[in-house]
């Protein structure tokens, strides 16, 4: 079973995109944090700076400085002044510098400069000392001494030459409210700097790290409900489609869209598997009883008399019959035989209604008619005989319709009776067709207590009578025209001198033309028979 | 084939159009045998139809057979071409028929 390309893709997608956001995000993190901090310490060193100055510059009474500011030479105030000024200075949380000055245009003049023990003396400005402004200094000391106000704005980066820095500074005034120097602290950022890197470089491995457990958290968290369920129906309709069938509901522990995703795919594939099984039953059991039903039709059409010439050795007359099924298997039947040697017996007919039961009445009937008339009984009392016989035998209200007729062969004398079959065409030598129309009994077991009667008939040398079932006369075509008894005469009557074999065949052909490729509900049956006297002296046997 | 029904009581009328083939006997058949049991008098109205098959005569001749023990029933309106199958099917006598005329005499 190879493994799907899609599980793979899934996967790797996921922690791709996983990755970059969680990197996006410590990125974003990591600048939004080292931003953030690095203002924010700043605006505590800029706070602590001023509060810082404040408080120095406070401390700071000008009066008592005078000789110092005069002399520069320490006298009991200053040396404490200044002392105080160190243990500020030393007690700075970073680098930087403490000074008070004068200040003045363009520069400013040092006053004292804090040292702790550990400065290099030699970097310590000395009393009187000149120093240029930095360009900070320039830009907002000057306004700041002209206002008489001590610096206020959050820092900036500030000069070159001593790295970058932050600087601020608070007023002195002399007793009438003037401002006379200025108290400045600088603080170095590099040690900022370097306070905040430290703290960065502890933080970005820790985040890294906690990104790392939440990623593989995460993944394994997507696989193990989503990505690994999903996989697993994706493997299941996979391997259904190539007509195995594994899927295992069980596996699917959340109660969830995935689960139901694969519940339903299961119910599927039992419906697919149900119907598929059903559809090849039916399939099989259509095919079954379409074998049957061919065997029956056969069985039906092998039951009539289809060996012609019938009765060659008989001058007397020319028959020919034909049955054409339509396409469900029906209950029409033709039958003749000889009664006696001088009796001649015709039967057509019809069972109302299609299918097996039509074919099984179909066949006791034809049977039933024969049996009687072969003891001598004429027509009507035949087919009432059968007609009784029938409904006794209790068929579900079925009934036929049915023409029997028997003829003397040595006077062309005949008898028939017709229970509920279309009328018959006779032809008198030498003229046309015509419809023999005369009252009807009912079908063969219609109704109990039918009284069926006799009709008699006389055929003459050259006579042809035509004799056929319903399924001639309701023939169909496209138009749902039906073909119809005008139709049949003048259809008969293109050839009324034709033998009866041309004779139907003639009136196979006619009928098709009428109907073409239409499928029938009925069996089409038709018989013809030709007298040619009792010693068959009129007989043309073409 | 068109089939109307309408009752008043226990006469029931069914009005039949158009033609009545093998397919529509069914179709027949399971309108009218509900009825059979219920009705007194069952008219079938024939004006507008042009064709019936045997099957479909089946149908009727089981209902005037029913009828026969319940109540009566009628068969009216009988157009020419309805008249002529039921002619040659021999079903005169089995029916109580009207003919589309008016002066047709009962059957």
């Amino acid at each position: 079973m190879k493994k799907s390309g899609i599980k793979q893709g899934l996967n790797r997608r996921i922690t791709l995109i996983m990755l970059i956001m969680m990197l996006l995000m410590a990125i974003s993190v990591g600048v939004v944090s080292y931003t953030a901090m690095r203002t924010t310490y700043l605006r505590f060193y800029n706070e602590r700076a001023q509060e810082l100055v404040h408080i120095v510059a406070d401390s700071t009474d000008w009066e008592k400085l005078e000789h110092y500011v005069k002399t520069g030479e320490f006298d009991d105030y200053s040396a404490e002044l200044f002392a105080f000024y160190d243990s500020v200075k030393s007690n700075f949380s970073t680098a930087g510098y403490l000074y008070l000055f004068v200040p003045g245009e363009t520069s400013l003049t040092y006053l004292y400069e804090a040292r702790t023990p550990d400065d290099d003396p030699a970097d310590i400005a000395k009393w009187g000392q000149d120093f240029e402004y930095t360009e900070y200094e320039y830009t907002y000391l000057v306004p700041d001494v002209k206002a008489g106000k001590a610096h206020e704005d959050v820092t900036l980066m500030a000069s070159v030459e001593f790295g970058a820095g932050l600087e601020t500074w608070a007023p002195v005034f002399d007793k009438d409210g003037k401002l006379q120097a200025m108290v400045e602290i600088d603080y170095l950022i590099p040690d900022i700097e370097n306070n905040l890197n430290s703290i960065e470089i502890r933080i970005i491995p820790a985040f890294l790290l906690l990104i790392t457990i939440v990623l593989v958290l995460t993944l394994r968290f997507l696989k193990v409900n989503v990505i690994s369920p999903i996989e697993r129906l994706n493997r299941s309709v996979i391997d259904y489609n190539h007509g195995e069938l594994n899927l295992n509901i069980d596996k699917f522990k959340k109660d969830d869209e995935i689960k139901n995703l694969a519940t339903s795919f299961g119910d599927m594939t039992a419906r697919i598997e149900a119907y598929t099984n059903q559809v090849a039953r039916v399939t099989a059991e259509k095919e079954r009883i379409g074998a049957e039903l061919s065997v029956a039709r056969q069985i039906q059409e092998d039951m009539l008399p289809n060996r012609f010439p019938a009765f060659p050795d008989r001058k007397e007359f020319d028959i020919m019959a034909t049955m054409e099924p339509a396409k469900d298997i029906g209950g029409n039947f033709y039958d003749f035989f000889l009664i006696d040697d001088d009796h001649l017996g015709l039967a057509v007919g019809d069972v109302a209604g299609k299918g097996v039961p039509a074919a099984l009445f179909m066949v006791m009937v034809k049977t039933l008619i024969k049996n009687r008339a072969l003891q001598g009984f004429s027509p009507a009392e035949v087919l009432q005989s059968v007609s009784e016989q029938m409904l006794e035998s209790d068929a579900a209200d079925m009934f036929a319709m049915s023409w029997f007729g028997i003829l003397e062969l040595s006077t062309g004398k005949g008898i028939a009776a017709n229970a509920g079959e279309e009328h018959p065409a006779l032809r008198r030598a030498g003229k046309k067709f015509e419809l023999q129309i005369y009252k009807h009994n009912p079908g063969i077991a219609v109704m109990e207590g039918v009284r069926f009667r006799d009709h008699g008939f006389q055929l003459m040398p050259g006579d042809t009578l035509f004799v056929y079932t319903d399924g001639v006369t309701d023939r169909v075509n496209e138009k749902e025209e039906l073909f119809g008894i005008d139709r049949i005469v003048e259809a008969l009557n293109r050839a009324p001198d034709a033998s009866p074999s041309v004779l139907l065949q003639s009136m196979k052909q006619i009928l098709h033309d009428f109907s073409k490729e239409t499928p029938q509900n009925e069996d089409t049956t038709m018989l013809a028979l030709r007298y040619y006297g009792p010693k068959g002296e009129t007989g043309d046997w073409s | 084939m068109t089939i109307n029904k309408t009752a008043e009581g226990s006469k029931v009328t069914f009005e039949l159009g158009g033609h009545l083939g093998l397919s529509d006997a069914e179709k027949l058949e399971n309108e009218v045998k509900p009825v059979l049991n219920k009705a007194t008098e069952l008219i079938f109205d024939m004006h507008d139809a042009t064709y019936i098959c045997s099957v479909a005569l089946r149908v009727l001749l089981t209902a005037q057979k029913k009828m026969n023990s319940r109540g009566r029933m009628r068969v009216i309106r009988v157009p020419k071409p309805i008249m002529d199958i039921i002619e040659t099917k021999g079903f005169t006598d089995i029916f109580y028929l009207e003919e589309a005329d008016a002066d047709a005499a009962e059957a």
